[in-house]
């Protein structure tokens, strides 16, 4: 009886959820990331486009909110902050892009009221739907803000770590470093850590920008030195008085062809001569007899 | 000013660089760049830093530009797209999985009709067919039955590999007939010239005032197996009136094609032997004809979706309804009788950013007044097992993309969808130009105790790059 009850109370929900339909949606939105200083009490203007590719027109939400990143692969969550949504002011926090069309979505980001170091904010345009229903569905596209409010939070970093194959045959000495934001996780600071990439002896030196690493947190970058070498090399990878090295036999640019031109030529060469003298002994027994 | 600053000073004031040349206004490479219609700051530097003092970002009409509002604010409506390509960019769209064609119809010149879907094998519009500027979602395209006879004047999308082939097909159209003409074709994909090449063709049928759905089970089938609907259901005409018919392969004879019309199904009865697969055609997809034996329509077709799955009917009335309301889709969870139900989405990326972000959120748990509907147990983080019959709630889980994380189980696990915006999907090295379609499955179970209601809540597809 209990069973059939329920059955019952399924088929009302069933024709409830029947009725209500779900829309989905589609945006375009760029730039997807920017980076900015504001000296003290300074406010700055940008923009953002925001594009919506549909043959109709579409309500959009715009709002702010912060992010923080969640782990080493850089993913980012999402909060909401009364403090970033003062500091940045948009134009509109919604608005009916027409059909086809791109709104060019101007904001103001203001230094005074933004709180002070290293600030991560995202300007969100998302659909609206207008009908409700059983996991009706919205798209989201975020802008990213990275931005410094006067001075700029802890820059300390450590590399933790160079994942390098032991053997290099491209035209390039590649590989990943890993390097961690050794600033408190509490002081919610980050950057780009510029990482010295160098080959020992007679390789050059280069700088990568690495990833966004924020406090506490540890990403990898993936580096490619150009390269033209043969032999052991040491390639060291540094971010200020932090250092990691690894060893690796490097054959590359055009040593690489001369190595493989050896490796063939160079049995053809060893079984011709043994071919030759075997014959030539072989001529030479015949000869006696 | 670095070499960046440069790139990025010249990419913001190029277009107006360019439109101003179009105009015959005179230019220099001044700070402010303006003619008698525009003024744009040329000390802006990409889209970020302009002086907050300066007054030279309101834009008036242009082109197909205007202000927005009164103007006080800067911001502004341009044409789709402007064309910047230093600053990475994102679409994120969501539609109903299985897509792999789909016509919105909505160009108003050229030749070419864009394909929406991930393949994008665009389409040519063939003469005497025109653009029909008042479709049902924006525009259409209007066939010219009577001066075709051999059907080439249509929407023809050359046969490529992602056209359903297999025991399953959606096919869906918005249809405006002008009047009652029978053997005038809407959609189809079947060569009847020689050599020909059948597959499959919907078109109004031979009286009655009903359709006929063929099914091709040669390449040289002269068209005897096929399904009617009932006479009257087609009745209609100048009017837009959707149609969709599902093929599912496995089924018996009577269930293998249903008809949809205004989201509703429609009784039919069946000719001759349905194939239990589709006829592989060469043939071109044909929006408006049957090419090779005419029977071009007299009107108009808009919004041609080909999916290589059998929509529910639940998913059918969601895209009738959703397109009504001049949404492109529709999403919903559908019937829930017995056991669980499902919903499949692709969330549809193009970026080129290298590296990007899919978070999800729901508002709140499914509601409906002060009842609610749990979540599944699971988490993004941990993922747990769809059980049949004792998993209860909601969940979501990820059945396919370009690097399918194996915590998900090929779609065999779920998690509740989180009340904030959290990661479910990342990935690095994404390749300029390709196109990621992310396969999200929804998944919903109630108790036997659970009250009966309308349930409602929204899922929020949150796309970011990866700083």
């Amino acid at each position: 009886m209990k069973y059939w009850l329920g059955l019952l109370l399924c088929l009302g929900i069933v024709l409830s959820m029947q009725q209500s339909v779900a829309a989905e949606g589609s945006l375009q939105v760029q730039p997807l990331q920017n980076e900015a200083s504001l000296q003290k009490g300074e406010r700055k203007k940008g923009f953002i486009d925001i594009t919506n590719p549909r043959p109709v027109d579409t309500k959009v939400k715009l709002s702010v909110a912060g992010f923080k990143q969640v782990d080493t692969a850089g993913n980012l969550s999402f909060y909401d902050s009364e403090q970033l949504r003062a500091g940045i002011m948009l134009d509109y926090e919604e608005y009916t892009i027409p059909a086809n069309k791109t709104l060019r979505l101007f904001y103001i980001v203001d230094g005074t009221k933004l709180p002070t170091g290293d600030v991560f904010a995202a300007i969100f345009a998302q659909t609206i739907n207008e009908s409700t229903g059983s996991a009706a569905s919205s798209v989201r596209i975020g802008s990213l803000l990275i931005l410094t409010n006067e001075t700029p939070g802890a820059r300390q970093a450590e590399i933790t770590k160079i994942n390098a194959p032991w053997l290099q045959t491209g035209a390039d000495v590649h590989g990943k470093v890993t390097i961690k934001n050794t600033a408190p996780p509490s002081s919610s600071s980050g950057f780009f850590p510029d990482v010295t990439i160098g080959l020992w002896p007679f390789g050059q030196t280069t700088s990568i920008k690495g990833p966004l690493v924020f406090a506490g947190n540890s990403r990898e970058a993936k580096f490619a030195l150009p390269s033209n070498q043969l032999g052991i090399y040491k390639l060291t990878a540094s971010y200020g008085e932090s250092k990691k090295t690894q060893w690796m036999l490097v054959v590359t640019g055009v040593w690489r062809w001369v190595a493989l031109a050896l490796v063939t030529i160079l049995p053809v060469t060893i079984f011709g001569a043994v071919y030759y003298l075997r014959h030539r002994r072989r001529t030479r027994k015949e000869r006696r007899l | 000013m670095g070499k960046w600053g440069v790139k990025k000073l010249v990419s913001s004031i190029l277009p107006a660089i360019i439109l101003s040349l179009v105009l015959g206004v005179s230019v220099t490479m001044a700070a402010t760049i303006s003619s008698s219609n525009y003024s744009i700051d040329g000390n802006l530097g990409g889209s970020f830093g302009g002086q907050l003092s300066s007054t030279n970002y309101a834009m008036t009409t242009i082109g197909g530009e205007a202000i927005v509002g009164s103007g006080q604010s800067g911001s502004y409506i341009i044409d789709q797209q402007p064309t910047n390509s230093v600053t990475p960019t994102m679409q994120l769209s969501v539609q109903p999985s299985g897509l792999v064609a789909y016509y919105p119809l909505d160009e108003t010149s050229g030749t070419t009709l864009a394909d929406a879907s991930q393949y994008q094998h665009d389409g040519t519009l063939n003469s005497p067919a025109t653009f029909d500027a008042s479709g049902k979602l924006s525009g259409a395209v209007a066939m010219n039955g009577p001066t075709d006879s051999t059907g080439s004047g249509a929407v023809l999308v050359s046969d490529h590999a992602n056209m359903p082939t297999g025991a399953t097909m959606t096919v869906e159209a918005w249809v405006k007939q002008t009047s009652w003409v029978p053997n005038q074709t809407m959609v189809s994909q079947w060569k009847y010239s020689a050599p020909q090449s059948g597959s499959w063709a919907i078109s109004t049928g031979p009286s009655n005032n009903s359709l006929r759905i063929l099914l091709a089970d040669s390449a040289s089938d002269p068209g005897n197996n096929y399904v009617d609907t009932a006479t009257n259901s087609w009745n209609t005409f100048n009017t837009w009136r959707h149609v969709v018919v599902t093929y599912d392969g496995n089924l018996s004879q009577a269930n293998k094609v249903k008809v949809y019309i205004d989201g509703v199904q429609t009784g039919t009865t069946v000719t001759g032997t349905l194939p239990s697969t589709l006829y592989n055609s060469t043939g071109d997809l044909s929006i408006g004809s049957f090419p090779g034996r005419g029977w071009a329509l007299r009107g108009s077709v808009d919004h041609v979706k080909l999916f290589n799955r059998t929509l529910s009917p639940a998913e059918v009335n969601a895209e009738h309804g959703a397109q009504n309301a001049g949404t492109p889709a529709g999403l919903t969870l559908g019937t829930l009788i017995s056991g669980s139900t499902t919903s499949s989405a692709d969330a549809i990326v193009r970026t080129n950013a290298a590296d990007y972000g899919l978070s999800i959120q729901q508002d709140h748990n499914l509601q409906s007044g002060a009842n609610t509907i749990p979540a599944v147990s699971g988490s993004i983080a941990s993922p747990q097992t769809w059980s049949e019959g004792t998993t209860k709630g909601l969940g979501f889980t990820v059945f396919g993309a370009p690097t399918l994380d194996s915590k998900w189980a090929s779609g065999a696990s779920y998690a509740a969808i989180p009340s904030s915006a959290t990661t479910f999907y990342s990935t690095s090295g994404h390749v300029n130009g390709a196109i990621d379609v992310i396969n999200v499955r929804l998944r919903l179970d109630i108790a036997t105790t659970q009250v009966s209601g309308a349930y409602n809540n929204t899922v929020t597809y949150t796309g970011t790059t990866i700083p």
